[in-house]
């Protein structure tokens, strides 16, 4: 508004001295040089005075045309529908405001679509869930009930038990990967970017499958750096990190080899960790990162099809990226870019 | 939602026995927000291609439908104005005007456009893109991956619905490569942009979420 005021301004000025300048003269008019410089004089004043007035009149009105355009235009976003007076790509000022206003509904509009779409995605994840949660909870109940209701001998107690406690694992880490995950999409869970060793990170990841590697005479070798520094949250790429181990162990056959290797990049940082695992088909790149996705050679492992998924979301938060790149038969490598900067 | 679609496009160059069918016949749907790598061999028609999706060439035959709006239906001023608001260019050769500064060169899109920049925006793009202590320099004192930089933010900054990125890292070897594609990648995604990337590079195609192969102004299935 105050760039308005400002433009009007001197034009009403200008017509008002204008106008005091042809009354002036009307009353000094005796005063004023001969005839033809007096009329000419009045003549100017009032030809003066009658064009700012037009362009005046004319400014205005473009400015009440501008301001109308653009509030049809808000209008046919508020009703939904194309804006009747639709010149996208005129060269004039209305155009200008009226694209950035509909690249502005478009950012709206892909909002809505893809909160829309995030609540079919919970509503699938629910019916995933309660899928997943069914059966232990069965397998807990049918246990239950026999130990309640008959006289068994201590080694079938026993092994009922032991039964249990599966299901009841399989539970926790589900609610365990759950939360995690609640975490990450709530957004609750804040990111400590800091200036850490990548080493220490991959150290702590990489204990968190010690055992299980051992128990499948898995050899995990690490070639990274120790004065390596990134800017990322240690505890969470650990996670992230973690989970693709976690993955590449489950996968990998007794005495395979599972590396990880890190190499400084001009603006990212990439770790390499690679398996000798089945590989991935190509075709299912995309996929094993998705929520639940399992491939089905995978059926017979445990697990719940969270973890990959969860690693990318870790990572793209802090602005990385996960890429693969796997042969069938021979293993596969996912490549993790953290961004420094 | 599609924000691209081609149907039964075809562009020949030349007249009568020297005619040279650089796309024939090509239907292609491009999904809004999403990144499309486009592979082939040079001469498959790649190129071609972009420059009618970015109004800078006319088709032979076959409709260009970008953003709701028919592109043969625009006059030439307003093929330009849909060129400067909507779409942003990234070159192999960069495009650099060598006399401005890093700046000056990632602004010159407002400029042509009598606009005033983002303030907030050109600060966040240029500390992404690394290029934030380089800004009073001037091209020829930049490396190739740091001209390729100025001219993503340059493609960047008028914050367009479409980025089209022509070979951007043909000149790089591999590891600046995966760098400058996941720059733009990052880019195009924390703005909601829709990028078609045009590349030789398996590797870098892995980055997309949809590859295309063209072959003799084709679609390979």
């Amino acid at each position: 508004m105050k760039r308005l005021h400002i433009r009007c301004l001197p034009v009403n000025i200008l017509l008002s001295m204008t106008a005091v300048l042809l009354v002036l003269a009307g009353l000094m008019w005796s005063y004023l040089p001969p005839a033809g410089i007096r009329i000419l004089l009045i003549v100017t004043g009032i030809a003066v005075f009658l064009f700012v007035s037009l362009w005046n009149w004319q400014q205005r009105r473009r400015q009440s045309d501008f301001a109308n355009d653009i509030c049809e235009t808000v209008d046919a976003f508020m009703d939904g529908r194309e804006p009747l007076n639709n010149r996208i790509y005129e060269e004039t000022q209305t155009s200008k405001v009226q694209g950035k206003l509909m690249q502005f509904y478009d950012c709206m509009q892909e909002d809505r679509r893809q909160s829309e779409q995030d609540k079919q995605v919970i509503q699938e994840l629910v019916s995933d869930i309660s899928h997943q949660v069914k059966t232990p909870i069965a397998n807990i109940q049918m246990f239950t009930s026999i130990l309640q209701q008959h006289h068994l001998s201590d080694e079938k107690r026993a092994e009922f038990l032991t039964t249990m406690s599966v299901q009841i694992h399989k539970l926790d880490f589900l609610m365990q990967s759950l939360i995690k995950m609640s975490r990450l999409e709530t957004g609750t869970f804040s990111l400590h970017m800091e200036s850490n060793s990548l080493y220490d990170t991959i150290a702590q990841a990489v204990n968190g499958i010690w055992a299980k590697a051992g128990q499948k005479k898995i050899q995990i070798t690490v070639d990274c750096d120790s004065r390596t520094a990134v800017k990322h949250d240690a505890k969470w790429t650990a996670e992230a990190l973690g989970n693709i181990l976690d993955n590449a162990v489950k996968y990998t056959p007794e005495g395979g080899t599972v590396s990880v290797s890190v190499r400084p990049w001009q603006f990212y940082t990439r770790i390499d960790i690679s398996d000798t695992g089945p590989g991935i088909e190509e075709k299912h790149y995309n996929d094993v990162f998705q929520r639940f996705y399992r491939g089905q050679e995978a059926a017979s492992m445990e697990g719940v099809g969270l973890g990959l998924y969860l690693a990318r979301s870790i990572i793209v938060r802090q602005k990385g990226y996960i890429s693969v790149k796997s042969k069938i038969g021979k293993g596969t490598t996912f490549s993790v870019f953290l961004l420094d900067y | 939602m599609d924000i691209v679609t081609i149907h039964n496009l075809k562009k020949y160059f030349g007249k009568g026995a020297c005619t040279v069918k650089a796309i024939d016949g090509i239907n292609l749907s491009i999904e809004k927000g999403k990144f499309t790598a486009i592979i082939g061999a040079s001469g498959s028609g790649k190129t071609t291609l972009m420059n009618i999706i970015g109004g800078l060439y006319e088709p032979t035959e076959g409709t260009v439908i970008v953003d709701g709006v028919n592109l043969s239906e625009l006059t030439e001023e307003e093929l330009t104005v849909f060129r400067r608001r909507k779409v942003g260019f990234i070159f192999q050769d960069y495009n650099l005007v060598p006399e401005l500064t890093i700046k000056e060169n990632i602004l010159f899109p407002l400029k042509l456009d009598d606009s005033r920049p983002d303030k907030v925006f050109f600060e966040e793009i240029t500390r992404v893109l690394g290029l934030q202590d380089k800004l009073a320099r001037y091209p020829y004192m930049l490396s190739g991956g740091g001209q390729q930089r100025t001219a993503i933010a340059r493609a960047l900054i008028t914050k367009p619905a479409i980025i089209l990125a022509d070979e951007p890292t043909g000149s790089f070897d591999a590891k600046t490569s995966q760098n400058v594609a996941g720059l733009l990648k990052m880019a195009a995604e924390a703005y909601h942009q829709t990028l078609i990337m045009i590349t030789h590079n398996l590797e870098l195609a892995q980055l997309a979420d949809r590859v295309v192969r063209i072959q003799d102004g084709r679609i390979r299935r």
